[in-house]
């Protein structure tokens, strides 16, 4: 597994969340922007009426609410269809120093079990025919 | 389809701090005592599958207690006027009152994450009141991991926000229904509730210098940890045994902080060597 395949799991996350009606109407309350970081990739995420738009960053001057920024191995383990200890869980990777949240958190914390569920759906891709 | 469970549950009046409690107790089974502590911010239902497993109800009397505030305790007059925080010596005397209250003698006692922090220092204080005893995800000190301010504030629904900070604590592993129906009691919290729990959790960090006196020739102490929980880590757990002459540690493998619930089934294959090891010791 390479970069290039974590952001093809990136990519895959609109797509992904369009296709879980619960999930989506979850979304809708869930409105905001924020930046996510693969590696050396960032992408702005825009949660508008409980669609997704990702678009590859950085876009200068975009602003962002809060920002989620992993290494793209462990992001790679994270998404594993059964992670390994430690990798399994946003908050156990920033315990271990792996993933970065910053910003205000308050729509994250908010949404918390939405943004996790939101986070994990390339998961969802291992499995698929 | 109907089917009656062994659980049985009332209500025991206790008086703590001054203040009349009436708190909610559950058992099934006859034999040895075994009194099982909740963790913070949930209440008895985390021990129903032990309740309901033949090969423990047939050698022990399972109890479980909803700690004040939590479950369907019912909260003490003038609560609402009191920010909630669980204390060592609140903590101490709650286990006291419902072990004097339900007569129980040298019972086992089953504890977990705070519960199990609790059954370390009843080791430290109260060996000899004891028969042995189990802590799970307990380790005398962790490293924080989150500002506990999210889990109380008025623009954040503390039940929703609870059961996502607990959700990741718990193996991938462990069946998804289990797994929800763990994070469906962090949901049902009375607000503020596992917060205040974690005040004891916190303040009992200094634990440490006392656990090296535990004797576990006159009460045995088995320790358990979870390889995915990465609150208690199996490194925190190692230390605390390695800490303690005569503590053993049992290394469970695709679980998390919530054996009991999260995995009843898988938990029950390391618990019963170890109710089989207390029964006949």
């Amino acid at each position: 597994m390479g970069e290039s395949d974590s952001l093809k799991r990136v990519e895959a996350m609109p797509a992904l969340l369009a296709s879980n009606g619960l999930l989506q109407q979850r979304a809708r309350a869930a409105s905001c922007a924020f930046l996510l970081q693969i590696g050396d990739q960032s992408f702005h995420g825009d949660l508008v009426d409980g669609a997704l738009t990702l678009s590859p960053g950085p876009l200068l001057m975009r602003s962002w609410q809060f920002a989620l920024r992993g290494d793209a191995q462990a992001w790679e383990f994270f998404w594993q269809p059964l992670p390994p200890p430690g990798f399994h869980d946003l908050f156990a990777l920033t315990k271990a120093k792996r993933f970065v949240l910053e910003g205000d958190l308050t729509p994250f914390m908010r949404h918390l079990l939405f943004f996790k569920e939101l986070f994990a759906l390339p998961r969802a891709l291992e499995t698929r025919p | 389809m109907s089917a009656l469970e062994p659980i049985l549950g009332r209500y025991l009046g206790v008086t703590l701090k001054g203040k009349a409690h009436r708190i909610y107790f559950e058992e099934a089974g006859q034999g040895i005592p075994l009194l099982c502590l909740h963790t913070g911010g949930a209440d008895t239902r985390q021990y129903r599958h032990l309740m309901c497993d033949e090969r423990i109800t047939s050698r022990y009397r399972v109890i479980a207690f909803d700690m004040p505030l939590h479950g369907k305790s019912t909260p003490p007059d003038g609560f609402e006027q009191e920010d909630y925080r669980l204390t060592l010596e609140d903590y101490v005397a709650t286990i006291e009152a419902v072990c004097a209250g339900l007569k129980l003698e040298r019972p086992a006692v089953m504890g977990c994450s705070i519960g199990g922090r609790i059954v370390l220092h009843l080791a430290i204080t109260h060996g000899h009141a004891f028969r042995a005893m189990i802590g799970i995800a307990c380790a005398v000190s962790t490293t924080p991991w989150y500002d506990t301010q999210w889990l109380h504030r008025g623009d954040v629904h503390g039940g929703e926000v609870c059961a996502g900070i607990v959700s990741g604590l718990m193996s991938p592993q462990s069946p998804s229904a289990r797994r929800h129906e763990t994070l469906w009691s962090y949901m049902q919290s009375g607000p503020g509730v596992f917060k205040g729990d974690l005040f004891f959790y916190r303040q009992s960090a200094g634990l440490a210098e006392g656990i090296a006196t535990i004797d576990t020739q006159k009460c045995p102490l088995f320790l358990m940890s979870g390889d995915y929980d990465f609150s208690c880590t199996r490194e925190d757990m190692t230390r605390t045994a390695s800490a303690i002459p005569g503590a053993e540690l049992v290394a469970m493998q695709g679980m998390g902080h919530f054996p009991m619930s999260e995995n009843p089934d898988l938990f029950a294959t390391y618990l019963l060597p170890l109710l089989e090891r207390i029964e006949t010791q």
